[in-house]
């Protein structure tokens, strides 16, 4: 790779390149506006300014042709490795790629190359679509890799046999129709833009916004089937439209808890109101009763402190007998003495009769006005329940219908990937075959493009590196490099093989973007006797499937993904426990139950079962968790959600939290179980060795054990790996920067995601001196650092020191 | 009374509302008065006035506060619970949701005073935002919204003795005893802060 070499700036062409280009624009400026009717003599005759008029055979021509269209091949070969070793690809640098074709298409066409100029005209085509935000620049680069690739093939076989082969044009045009990118449409577009640019007046053109998507378009990203695709008219939506769209639907799917969180409610005060009408029901007929078989003086009597009793009793002294009277006659009345005799009949009676039994029919009434508006209620919240529910089911439709527009399959990234191994490999003489499996794994494009780079450059340094680490050992002339990619629900697992040894240093740049992601990774030796990365990262950024547990009076979620099981905290024991209160820095409360449940966590040594006790698991939700403002962000806390409630729940990240509050802040664990293990510490302390070189390492186990100490040794990063997962945990950890499949550093950030290993001193010992390294190994866990040649002395005095430590 | 200079002097309202000086103001003309004064205001020529800041008066434990009208978003009940933020400062309530964000809580009497903050159910959640900065702040009492005049606003130079000066820069001045607060400034150094925290 000789990426110094190319010019600083390829937009640049020379000029005789852009007096071709002028001399083809004027040619076919002519073609448009003269019919060759008109176009006269002396207009065709007349050279096109700057164009060459020389008198040349057709032999002479087709050399020359064939070594500028190398030359401009080329270039577009060079500007497009540039762009694949960029970060982000910036689609105004497409337009020099345009040019290019644009010339080429010209040149082509004037010796009669048709499948060349085709293809270059296809170039331009998608250049333009990539400059306009309607192809994903990614996609875009993979794209015209294959179109110069094919160009290459087109004009090898004209330098050959002195014509194209045109079974090129038509296989490029396949792969273009296999991409959702038809050459019809993709001119049919152009036509299109062009009328519409034809029509747009200058200032209208002046205040349009040059954006610059970064995002496939989605008629790229609807995933139809190719039987339909083919069928169906595709649409050109700006990818900002989209992300609105997404965000919309993501707000509509986060009013889901809201909404059943209210539908609770109102079912818990439906079933109140039931519960009140039904005791209403209940004290009707006994009124009832009370009002026909009481006596007033019953009344008076039962009832010293009612109204009437106390109306009764302030009449009394008084003289007035008008109130007793009528309480006496209502007595009368009610035992029916009135009602029999007719002839008895007074009207002040009749106000009687109306006042008392009125009372108790409007009881009634109004108990049966209840009970109908009650049911009348029900009705309603069951109809209102069900398009509820129908409303929910749409919103979870349109979300993932939303979701859907972003996903594109992994294929699209796997020539950028193929070509990155075919290189490293050609790079160092030796051959690489790449096999996939499950590309056609369709993954959230803004995920896709967050590995891209990271994938590429992990690939890079493990297969550059490698040769060049095993230079002058005898190493298969073909190695193998698989990539397989398995999608269930939200999660994509991706296992990236090599079957030889790889060099380390390479988990380093993938970490970071993985867990980012709020993804995992894990390595392990695979069957080919070579390494295999395991990558586990959400499809789309959707709802993540968490616990919530209960710690003191906060909520908080766990992934589930972290957990292995929930176990009974009062029974069960683990090796290693801690409190989820103690981590975080909450009180406990007093009075409510504590430590009721352990979280078995996913990810134990062989050895230890690691446990995190919770005062309660609550439930198991499905919630959007979105990453919290700077300012707010913790170790362990890798995000946050709200409820339907209101509440906002910490997403925590329970190894990450383990790692800061046990390494950093040297928090011993609540409970150490001790094992047979830390029994032997104590009289003959572990120390493990880690490094390639096997004098160096034999030379450190000879004053180790002359020191007393029991050792262990391996021979690179994934040796002691397996070592400290598989075997006892050491005390003290020697380890070397520079090694084979793990180096150092990959190593530090392995142990992090084991908690148990936190107990663990680590003094690197390494040749490399500066600054910068010391720094990278403390900030990744180091204990200490020794630089080598390191005196026997030293070495032992800081392996005291950190055995001090514990 | 009549006079421009007396219309001039009166605050005039900048939309549809009146403070409180604006009401009594026009509560004390008599018709006569009244009808003189807007037919002067129709008449008279439209006098540009240096924009005036609205501030909502807001008791706090240890004394009061005046916090600028235009930096709130919000004035909202506070939840019935806050999430608790992990190495937080000992004045940060914790989180709560605003408009489906989470959003760090401040107890500003005790940001203000450096204390630790204490019950904080009954008051109200002022939700303050400068440019990208979201926060909200809890007052135990929320008074009402004044006008201040700046010619009556006096330096910083001697605070009551209850407030701390965390950050001098979070003082316009002081206002009848009552602290005159840059809400931006308050931002920023609270999340200075929170930020800080985090790593000690």
């Amino acid at each position: 790779m000789n990426e110094t070499s190319f010019p600083p700036d390829e937009n640049e062409l020379t000029a005789e390149d852009m007096a071709v280009l002028q001399a083809f624009d004027a040619m076919e400026h002519w073609n448009n506006e003269l019919s060759p009717a008109s176009a006269t003599s002396a207009q065709l005759e007349t050279p096109p300014s700057g164009s060459r008029n020389y008198d040349i055979s057709s032999e002479e021509m087709h050399l020359l042709f064939a070594g500028e269209a190398e030359e401009d091949i080329a270039r577009m070969r060079r500007v497009l490795n540039q762009m694949e070793q960029e970060d982000h690809i910036d689609p105004a640098r497409f337009a020099s790629l345009r040019r290019l074709a644009h010339k080429l298409r010209g040149t082509a066409g004037a010796v009669e190359c048709h499948g060349m100029a085709a293809i270059a005209h296809y170039i331009e085509l998608m250049t333009e679509q990539v400059s306009r935000g309607q192809l994903f620049p990614l996609l875009g680069v993979n794209v015209l890799t294959g179109a110069v690739a094919a160009l290459e093939q087109s004009l090898a076989s004209f330098v050959r046999a002195g014509q194209e082969d045109g079974a090129i044009l038509v296989d490029f045009e396949t792969q273009l129709k296999n991409l959702n990118l038809d050459p019809q449409q993709l001119e049919t577009q152009q036509e299109q833009q062009a009328r519409s640019e034809a029509v747009q007046s200058p200032t209208d053109e002046d205040t349009v916004p040059h954006h610059v998507p970064t995002q496939l378009s989605p008629d790229l990203t609807t995933s139809l089937p190719p039987s339909s695709s083919s069928s169906t008219p595709l649409i050109r939506v700006d990818p900002r439209r989209v992300d609105r769209l997404v965000a919309h639907s993501e707000h509509m799917e986060e009013q889901r808890a809201p909404l059943e969180s209210a539908q609770a409610q109102v079912e818990i005060a439906l079933s109140e109101l039931h519960t009140a009408q039904a005791r209403l029901q209940q004290l009707e007929p006994a009124l009832f009763k009370l009002f026909n078989n009481e006596k007033p003086r019953d009344l008076l009597e039962s009832s010293p402190s009612s109204l009437i009793a106390r109306i009764l009793n302030e009449a009394s002294p008084r003289g007035d007998n008008y109130a007793l009277r009528r309480l006496k006659s209502r007595g009368r009345f009610a035992r029916g003495e009135w009602s029999t005799d007719p002839t008895r009949w007074d009207e002040l009676d009749m106000e009687r009769y109306s006042e008392k039994d009125t009372l108790i029919r409007s009881l009634t009434e109004a108990i049966a006005d209840v009970t109908i508006a009650s049911s009348r209620v029900q009705a309603a919240f069951t109809s209102l329940h069900m398009v509820q529910q129908e409303y929910m089911s749409r919103a979870a439709l349109v979300r993932s219908d939303a979701l859907v527009l972003r996903l594109a399959p992994l294929s699209a990234l796997i020539p950028r990937l193929q070509r990155a191994i075919t290189m490293s490999a050609m790079a160092q003489e030796r051959q690489v075959q790449f096999e996939v499996t499950g590309e056609e794994t369709e993954i959230d494009q803004s995920i896709l493009e967050a590995l891209t780079n990271p994938l590429l450059q992990l690939l890079r340094t493990c297969i550059t590196d490698t040769f060049s680490a095993h230079e002058g050992e005898a190493l298969p002339q073909s190695s193998r490099v698989w990539l397989n990619a398995n999608g269930i629900g939200n999660e994509i697992t991706v296992e990236i093989g090599f079957s030889m040894a790889v060099q380390g240093g390479a988990l380093e740049v993938i970490r970071e973007p993985i867990q980012h992601l709020n993804g995992t990774f894990a390595l392990q030796r695979n069957p080919s006797g070579g390494m295999s990365f395991f990558f586990r990262f959400p499809r789309s950024h959707g709802a993540a499937r968490c616990l919530i547990v209960r710690s003191g009076n906060q909520y908080l979620l766990v992934p589930f993904s972290q957990v292995q099981q929930i176990k009974d905290g009062r029974q069960y024991q683990c090796d290693i426990l801690y409190n989820l209160a103690d981590l975080l820095g909450f009180a406990r409360q007093p009075g409510r139950p504590q430590g009721q449940s352990v979280l078995v966590m996913s990810r134990s040594t062989a050895h230890r079962v690691v446990g995190m006790a919770v005062d309660e698991v609550v439930d198991e939700v499905e919630l959007v968790v979105k990453p919290l403002k700077s300012y707010l962000q913790r170790p362990g806390i890798s995000g946050a959600a709200i409820d339907g409630r209101g509440n906002v729940l910490l997403m925590l990240d329970l190894p990450e939290l383990i790692r800061y509050y046990t390494l950093l802040k040297r928090q011993a664990p609540v409970s150490l179980i001790p094992s047979h293990d830390q029994e032997l510490r104590s009289a003959q302390p572990k120390i493990l060795v880690a490094d390639d070189s096997v004098s160096l390492r034999h030379s450190l186990l000879q004053t180790l054990r002359q020191a007393n100490f029991s050792v262990a040794e391996a021979r690179d990063g994934m040796e002691a790996l397996e070592q400290l997962l598989e075997e006892s945990i050491p005390d003290v950890f020697l380890l070397d920067i520079e090694m084979p499949n793990l180096n150092g550093y990959d190593l530090l950030n392995i142990m992090r995601l084991y908690p148990e290993l936190a107990s663990v001193k680590i003094i690197m010992l390494t040749s490399r001196s500066s600054e910068k390294h010391m720094q990278r190994a403390f900030e990744l866990g180091a204990d200490a650092y020794l630089v080598k040649p390191c005196p026997h002395d030293k070495l032992l005095a800081t392996i005291q020191e950190m055995l001090a430590r514990q | 009374m009549d006079s421009h200079d007396e219309i001039r002097r009166f605050p005039t309202p900048g939309g549809a509302f009146l403070n409180n000086s604006q009401a009594q103001f026009l509560e004390q003309l008599n018709d006569e008065e009244f009808w003189s004064y807007a037919s002067q205001i129709a008449h008279s020529t439209l006098i540009v006035h240096p924009p005036l800041e609205n501030y909502l008066a807001c008791d706090l434990q240890q004394g009061s506060c005046f916090v600028p009208l235009a930096a709130l978003r919000e004035i909202v009940p506070p939840p019935h619970r806050f999430t608790l933020l992990p190495s937080a400062p000992p004045w940060m309530i914790g989180l709560t949701a605003w408009r489906g964000e989470s959003i760090g809580v401040i107890d500003l009497g005790a940001y203000l005073s450096d204390r630790m903050i204490q019950a904080h159910s009954n008051g109200m959640l002022l939700i303050a935002q400068t440019d990208e900065l979201m926060l909200g702040l809890y007052v135990p009492v929320v008074g009402s919204m004044t006008t201040l005049i700046m010619e009556q606003m006096k330096s910083p130079e001697q605070p009551p003795e209850w407030y701390v000066p965390l950050c001098p820069d979070v003082l316009k001045g002081l206002y009848d005893q009552a602290l005159v607060l840059d809400i931006s400034i308050v931002l920023i150094d609270v999340m200075q802060r929170v930020r800080i925290t985090a790593s000690l």
